[in-house]
């Protein structure tokens, strides 16, 4: 009778501790290599937005604007790539815009995000994120809002408007 | 607040578990043919979500993200709703056997529903607060339980219905859950619109 | 039964999906292209053939009352490893599949071979079965992610298709055109299998949880008398 008690609770604690050890040694594996891809994938998305810079630096800010998350300077002074991070409507979503020198936007570009498929998701195709280039501070309200996905389309323009923001504190210390 | 109300309606009706995520549709299926099924088994699956995320959110967020054990997430989210929901069908029986004997042969049927392990997973995934967590589980179960109660009525109808042999049963019951959420994509602006 | 007929049954006569109707919901979610429909079919093939074996060579040691617990802890031991390799070698992937790949955990296909085959059979005729469901899940949803990437994007693969490409319906690709597609693929099978009226309309019985369900109905016509 003990036996019957005993044996099931000790089958399964040994399968629980096997199947956690493999899974601990297998993220070991994997864990650098995804740090690298997703490192990867950022320095790409940087040269994709900002073509004209042959590197980047990552600057070191204090007091960034709320959606800025991080600022890269191309080493040749092509401009400024920020990372950008902003609620959407269905979560965070994470952004990333090339500024030329001469305060006009080069590319922007939706990195993750988890908007409605259809609607909100559309902020990250082509015809919206196109408008985008080759504005400046002051026409950044000529883009126009997807319809249907209001909230999607404040929320990048508020995060683009953002990179603006740590743009302008950017020359005004230089 | 206005955040709140916009997770809770988007989670009905914008984002609806079954219509628009694909998530729980083995219930949708099997359990929709009868209204007090139906209803009985959505009561079950929105009492298990809000359970499910209350425990889950805070063993994210306070015992595996500090010890980066962030991966072990599937496996402790599985075991601990399979667990609670073996707990919690314990307590009725004992406790309160009259919502027992109303949901009780629905709960073992939820530990392998997608839905109840997708909500929580999705609700660490894009960042809420526990609040908002809540929020958008209560949203997700009365999504499904509305998508469950409607589809009730479409299938009873549909029995009657004269329709070619080889659509009977479960094709024709996939092509109306199609036209229906494409109804629901109409919703689409308009939650978001209201409460601007 | 030979190996062949034990592998091929899993494409047609108990095609887990069109047939059996088992694992709907990531048939549903990721057929939006063959892309993703194939990722989702190779990562549900390697876990069900991992698990299938494990099951099989365990079947002697796990004890009857805590099975299930040690199905589930196996099988998302396996989901989690795959989750962990494909966002270290597939990271496009992890982001076309998101929620749905730790999902694979309560896709019934798995826990359901492992409760209907694995737990009975050796370990090679299991691995045997678990390559051929895996392989009727992945042509049903390369199939269906077909229909739907081509008439909904205008693309296969990714490659245009002419014609097609200018004149996509793209709600093919949304939620309604999944439920659609499915529907229209489930009655066409009835018909090609000869309209015989199904024993059960609804594929329960390869659910870990058809027992319950049996009850359940069981006991809704109790009380309609």
């Amino acid at each position: 009778m003990k036996n019957d008690v005993i044996k099931p609770i000790a089958v399964l604690v040994c399968i629980c501790l096997v199947v956690t050890a493999m899974l601990a040694y297998i993220n070991s594996v994997t864990a650098p290599i995804i740090k690298a891809a997703d490192e990867k994938a950022a320095a790409q998305a940087r040269t994709e937005v900002l073509p004209k810079a042959d590197g980047f630096k990552l600057m070191n800010l204090k007091k960034l604007p709320e959606c800025v998350e991080a600022v890269y300077e191309a080493k040749n002074g092509a401009g400024y790539v920020f990372m950008l991070k902003v609620k959407g409507y269905g979560g965070d979503m994470y952004l990333i815009c090339g500024i030329n020198s001469d305060g006009t936007i080069e590319q922007s570009k939706t990195l993750t995000h988890s908007e409605t498929s259809g609607l909100g998701s559309k902020t990250a195709e082509d015809p919206y994120r196109k408008q985008y280039s080759g504005k400046t501070e002051k026409t950044l309200g000529e883009v126009d809002a997807i319809s249907g996905a209001t909230i999607s389309s404040t929320a990048y323009k508020k995060a683009v408007t953002d990179a603006f923001k740590a743009y302008d504190m950017i020359k005004e210390a230089e | 607040m206005t955040n709140l109300i916009i997770i809770l309606f988007s989670a009905i009706f914008i984002n609806n578990y079954i219509l628009s995520r694909f998530l729980g549709i083995c219930p949708f299926l099997g359990v929709s043919k009868k209204l007090n099924s139906a209803v009985g088994m959505s009561l079950a699956v929105i009492f298990v979500m809000l359970i499910a995320t209350a425990v889950t959110w805070p063993i994210q967020m306070f015992l595996l993200n500090p010890q980066n054990l962030g991966y072990l997430q599937t496996i402790v989210f599985i075991l601990v709703i399979a667990a609670l929901v073996q707990l919690v069908e314990i307590t009725l029986k004992r406790y309160i056997p009259s919502l027992y004997k109303s949901l009780g042969v629905y709960l073992p049927l939820i530990t392998t529903n997608c839905a109840i392990l997708g909500v929580t997973i999705l609700n660490i995934d894009e960042g809420y607060t526990f609040v908002e967590a809540m929020v958008n589980s209560l949203g997700s179960g009365l999504g499904f339980m509305l998508a469950m109660v409607m589809f009730s009525g479409v299938r009873s109808k549909l029995e009657g219905a004269d329709i070619p042999k080889s659509f009977k049963g479960l094709p024709i019951t996939l092509i109306a859950a199609s036209i229906t959420s494409l109804s629901f994509m109409g919703f689409g602006g308009v939650i978001e619109n209201l409460f601007k | 039964m030979t190996k062949l007929q034990n592998f091929s049954k899993g494409l047609i006569k108990e095609n887990p999906v069109l047939v059996l109707v088992l694992g709907t919901c990531p048939t549903l979610a990721t057929s939006t292209n063959v892309m993703s429909a194939l990722g989702m079919g190779a990562a549900t093939t390697a876990v069900l053939l991992c698990s299938n074996i494990v099951i099989s060579a365990l079947r002697k040691i796990i004890p009857d009352k805590v099975r299930i617990p040690c199905f589930i802890v196996l099988i998302a031991g396996f989901v989690t490893m795959v989750q962990m390799l494909v966002k270290a070698f597939a990271p496009v992937l992890d982001q076309a599949l998101g929620i749905y790949l730790p999902l694979i955990v309560v896709n019934c296909i798995i826990l359901g071979r492992a409760e209907m085959f694995a737990q009975k059979n050796s370990v090679i005729d299991s691995a045997i079965d678990g390559l051929g469901m895996g392989a009727g899940f992945t042509l049903t949803l390369v199939m269906m992610g077909t229909i739907r990437e081509v008439f909904g994007s205008g693309t296969w693969l990714g490659f245009p298709i002419p014609v097609l490409a200018d004149n996509n319906i793209s709600i093919m690709t949304m939620a309604p055109g999944g439920f659609f597609v499915f529907g229209l693929l489930i009655a066409i099978v009835n018909k090609l299998s000869g309209d015989k009226p199904k024993k059960k309309e609804f594929g329960c019985a390869g659910c870990p949880s058809a027992e319950l369900c049996g009850k359940l109905n069981k006991e809704e016509v109790k009380a309609d008398d």
